[in-house]
């Protein structure tokens, strides 16, 4: 059976630009780069400069934060277009955004915010990501958000929501590691349930990023190194998913780049013992 | 078909923007948090993000008046400015005027926004090919009757009342800025990009004049008769040729028409 996944192009960083000076100075330990969309979806300059760049050097994915794939209303078609044009340009690996909305009738919030794991939210959903996927021209990968509250509306749980999703629109996943441990303390769920429920076949990358502790619930800053547990689920995932194509995301407090490959590098043993393991 | 969930997103968007309780009801209670708790972090983060964006994009009105002050100010424009643009980097059009309307007593502050908003534009906007001075040297006497000139995709005029360069040149430098004061003369600043970097340049008198007729069309044998009307002939051509030069060393023209 042919795969549905990419192969795994290794170990990579976001693209932020403190670090375009670095990345262009010297090759680096790092496999790809993953540019968030929104950046390079401007008119000219710089940016878009550096992306090509970039993508002289490394294999490039494009990683979105405002399709609002779970809008009621359904999608912003100018933004698509302007997706489309982009990866059009920069020919990425793979195009992924978030489960979750971020606006309604006009007002954009600029934030992942939670949708109830309800079948309407699921039929708004996979109605969406066709139409999305019909523009791209491709299979999109789907990522699991960090949320604050659910909803009473919800009548299954959000693994099932997902995996529900990913068969009925057929599309990959982005399974953030972080974002489900911080998902399973706010809500108080056990964190491995959600690993072991995700289907493997449809998993294209995972996340790895750091979070804030406050004690009664975790906040998914991106500003610090990646936590204890969240390296203990990582171990985990790869022991489910294998060799998945792994990424570091930092976004404040952006330390000097060679920080980050340190971090890669960590991320690289995790998942070479757990690939022994899955080999023994 | 998709009218509760419809209906859900927008009370949970006026929770998030405004302090509507009606969504408040439809969520959890879990562990410490209760649902106002749970609402609140998305109203946090909310605010944080746009007022982080402002900081960003205005850097030098920031810097002059100081964190604090500013993240004030940016707070109270979130509340009353929610986000439209699929992208936040377009956040913050309409701050440099809401600035001048809250704070009239603080004169250069909406033109230091302007002039940091018209960079952040200029940073990003589409890009051109310079024209080279080698195509002008080809045109024949009487192509020069007729040929205008297409200004590159970032430029920008900017009316100046006040010394707001001087401020943001010391800002830039981190260095406490001169007193606002009012300029002799009203004068024009021209914005743009010249290669990947924006620049900004105080127009010559009369020149804001010339370039703005060029931007709407005229041929530059008619932006020349123009300024012969106030100088002697030999004057106006002079004058006209010296711009035309600096316009082009300086990048501001990318095309005949």
């Amino acid at each position: 059976m042919q795969s549905l996944t990419v192969p795994s192009p290794g170990f990579g960083l976001g693209l932020r630009p403190p670090h375009y000076a670095a990345l262009l100075e010297a090759p680096q330990c790092i496999d790809w780069l993953e540019a968030i969309s929104e950046n390079y979806l401007v008119p000219g300059g710089k940016p878009l400069v550096m992306l090509e760049a970039m993508r002289e050097r490394y294999p490039i994915v494009l990683h979105g934060v405002s399709m609002s794939i779970g809008a009621a209303r359904g999608l912003d078609t100018r933004y698509l277009r302007a997706l489309a044009r982009l990866a059009a340009q920069v020919q990425p690996l793979w195009i992924s955004d978030h489960l979750c909305w971020s606006g309604v009738h006009g007002r954009q919030l600029h934030d992942l915010l939670p949708l109830p794991y309800s079948e309407e939210a699921l039929r708004v959903v996979v109605r969406n990501l066709g139409q999305a996927q019909d523009a791209l021209g491709r299979r999109l990968v789907l990522e699991n958000v960090s949320s604050y509250a659910e909803y009473h509306a919800s009548t299954m749980s959000e693994w099932e929501f997902l995996a529900a999703v990913a068969e009925e629109a057929d599309c990959l996943l982005l399974l953030d590691v972080n974002n489900v441990y911080v998902s399973s303390f706010n809500h108080g769920y056990d964190a491995a349930r959600f690993i072991d429920a995700i289907p493997c076949a449809r998993v294209q990358q995972i996340h790895l990023a750091g979070h804030t502790h406050h004690a009664t619930h975790i906040v998914d800053t991106h500003d610090q190194p990646i936590a204890d547990p969240v390296w203990a689920l990582y171990r985990r995932a790869c022991l489910r998913f294998g060799a998945v194509a792994t990424l570091i995301e930092r976004d404040d407090r952006i330390p000097p780049l060679e920080t980050l490959v340190e971090e890669l590098d960590c991320a690289r043993a995790v998942a070479a013992g757990a690939t022994q393991r899955r080999a023994a | 078909m998709n009218a509760t969930l419809e209906a859900l997103q927008a009370q949970f968007a006026a929770g998030v923007l405004g302090a509507e309780p009606g969504i408040l009801h439809a969520l959890h209670a879990q562990g410490g948090l209760d649902a106002a708790q749970r609402l609140g972090v998305y109203r946090e983060a909310y605010r944080a993000r746009l007022a982080d964006a402002l900081a960003d994009t205005f850097g030098h009105t920031a810097r002059y008046l100081g964190d604090e002050a500013f993240r004030g100010l940016a707070l109270a424009y979130v509340e009353t400015h929610a986000p439209s643009a699929y992208s936040i980097r377009w956040y913050g059009a309409t701050f440099p005027h809401w600035l001048r309307r809250v704070r009239p007593q603080a004169v250069a502050l909406a033109e230091l926004a302007a002039l940091d908003w018209a960079l952040r534009a200029a940073f990003d906007s589409a890009d051109a090919v310079p024209l080279d001075s080698a195509a002008l040297a080809t045109l024949a006497p009487e192509e020069w009757d007729r040929v205008g000139f297409r200004l590159h995709p970032s430029f920008r005029l900017l009316a100046q009342r006040w010394n707001t360069v001087a401020l943001w040149q010391a800002l830039e430098r981190e260095e406490t800025p001169p007193a606002a004061q009012a300029l002799p003369q009203s004068a024009t600043l021209a914005v743009w990009r010249r290669e990947l970097q924006p620049h900004f340049r105080t127009l010559e008198a009369d020149e804001d004049v010339a370039l703005r007729a060029l931007r709407s069309g005229d041929s530059f044998a008619a932006l020349c008769a123009r300024l012969a009307e106030t100088r002697a002939p030999q004057d106006a051509a002079a004058l006209a040729g010296r711009w035309l030069r600096r316009w082009l060393e300086e990048r501001f023209l990318v095309g005949l028409r």
